[in-house]
């Protein structure tokens, strides 16, 4: 039994039975994409490549040259596509600082680190290995990450108040698992303390509930990732061509 | 091993031939069912809502990047699909759009999918640009309008979303799609947009990300569920046939499951079996 459709979205909102259609009713007329030689020239050089590439990998020796090939080439472009980058980078910043623009002082410091990086490459060893760029890496990048990483509790915490004050849901359940982790997780519910029967729960609600309910994840995404990458191969999904 | 090896050469025939044939029965008007999923239907909502108050959706393909195992690839290519479905939509009603990435060659892609979806309504000129006048009431932001497609950083979650979240809490932005390979640095992004009112559908498959994105936002979108945006975004036949397909394989996963626990009960070694190797 077919359903009239408020619009050309609405596949999902109230799915149609299963089946074929009714006999005499006309098929739903979809548009075809139209395909020209410069689109068919690339689908057909991904789906080559791709198909070259996916072989490599159940059967290394035979692909290995082809396989190698494409990435010496991809690296070439790759290092290509980034001078540029930097180039339009440093463009589009000093622009905004020779204007004036608001927040110009940011592209000060963007421009500055930038160059600071770049010049201490070149004077060292020229390689991303450098001791002097491993330095910046090391003791102003690294900590400023682990600054906002150290963020997140704070953020879990301003995010869990909201849920559970928004009223029953999930985020209750979410609490109350995290709260037995923790405390069966203290030095006081080891097995033979006082409450170690905290860590015999939590013991089995990760080796049970939780592994399953990750494998389940972990089963369905890859299959997704298949079927994402086979529509990608075989041309029906193109985000490389527009 | 070889075992091994020819069961991923099987699976990937099965999906190969259950795209082929399912495809065309569906093209010539087979229908299917599948679940309702609450999470498109709100992102749809949502964009028409934006569309009537002239406020901007923000379409995030996540922190992820394209041409590694190591980066979430699968997941940036769903949410980059989704990403250009929903500009479609967001072209064909006038919404202001905000694209935004975490890698380069994800970017590049994304100014492919965005374009895509604007050619497809017949508006390819108004595609936003980053900087440029919109026609909505968009605020200025540091970076210009908050419109266009960008990218905030490459392979740096959090700088990635840090970023996001700066952007987030731009009054322009009302709602938010946020599907890809985001992890626990989600909640960045989350938190700034729960402050602002900002209507979320997120998704991911990492379990990390995911009881953040629970907590956090309006609905989400678990695992395997963000792959399945072509088949309920645009109910593309390829797309409805590749979801058909992926259930087939996993109800052959399963049976193969339960074969192999039956296997061990009786006393064979599954390790053995298919690696080659004792236990």
């Amino acid at each position: 039994m077919t359903r009239p459709r408020q619009d050309d979205s609405d596949y999902a909102a109230a799915p149609p039975a299963r089946g074929r259609r009714p006999a005499g009713s006309p098929a739903p007329v979809r548009p075809r994409r139209q395909t020209n030689g410069f689109v068919a020239l690339n689908i057909a050089i991904s789906i080559l490549v791709g198909g070259l590439v996916l072989f490599g990998f159940f059967a290394p020796g035979a692909a290995v040259v082809a396989v190698r090939l494409f990435s010496s080439w991809t690296t070439t472009i790759i290092v290509f596509a980034l001078l540029l980058g930097f180039a339009n980078l440093l463009r589009v910043h000093a622009g905004r600082i020779r204007t004036m623009q608001a927040g110009w002082p940011y592209s000060v410091a963007l421009v500055v680190s930038a160059l600071t990086v770049l010049v201490l490459g070149f004077y060292g060893n020229q390689t991303v290995g450098d001791p002097s760029v491993q330095w910046v890496f090391t003791n102003v990048y690294q900590p400023i990450g682990s600054s906002l990483f150290a963020l997140l509790a704070f953020f879990v915490v301003s995010a869990a108040f909201r849920a559970l004050r928004a009223g029953p849901s999930a985020a209750w359940v979410l609490l109350a698992v995290a709260v037995l982790v923790i405390v069966g997780t203290a030095p006081w519910s080891q097995p033979g303390g006082p409450l170690g029967i905290l860590a015999e729960i939590k013991d089995w609600l990760i080796a049970y509930p939780v592994l399953a309910g990750l494998r389940g994840i972990v089963l369905g995404t890859a299959l997704g990732a298949v079927a994402t990458s086979l529509r990608v191969l075989l041309g029906i999904d193109r985000p490389y061509v527009s | 091993m070889l075992i091994a090896n020819g069961l991923a050469v099987l699976i990937l025939f099965v999906f190969i031939l259950a795209i082929l044939l399912l495809a065309p029965r569906i093209r010539q008007g087979r229908q299917v069912y599948f679940r309702p999923l609450p999470g498109f239907s709100a992102a749809r909502e949502a964009i028409a809502r934006a569309a009537e108050q002239g406020r901007t959706t923000h379409l995030s393909a996540g922190p992820g990047n394209v041409g590694d195992t190591t980066s979430g690839t699968a997941e940036t290519l769903a949410g980059l699909h989704l990403m250009g479905r929903t500009a479609q939509r967001c072209a064909a009603s006038g919404t202001p759009l905000l694209a935004t990435t975490g890698g380069a060659l994800a970017f590049s892609l994304a100014e492919n999918v965005v374009r895509g979806g604007f050619a497809e309504v017949g508006r390819l000129s108004e595609v936003p640009v980053v900087g440029a006048a919109s026609s909505a009431s968009a605020p200025v932001t540091l970076e210009g309008r908050a419109q266009g497609v960008r990218m905030l950083a490459h392979r740096d979650p959090l700088a990635y979303a840090a970023a996001a979240a700066d952007l987030s809490e731009c009054e322009g932005v009302s709602n938010a799609l946020l599907v890809g390979a985001w992890g626990p640095e989600y909640l960045l992004v989350g938190e700034a947009q729960g402050r602002a009112g900002v209507q979320v559908v997120a998704g991911a498959t990492d379990p990390g990300a995911l009881a953040t994105m629970l907590v956090g936002a309006d609905h989400t979108l678990l695992g395997e569920e963000i792959f399945a945006g072509g088949a309920y975004l645009d109910a593309h036949p390829a797309h409805q046939a590749s979801l058909l397909a992926q259930d087939t394989v996993r109800w052959l996963i399963i049976v193969v499951l339960i074969v192999g626990v039956l296997f061990a009960t009786l006393g064979g070694s599954v390790d053995n079996l298919l690696w080659g190797v004792s236990p």
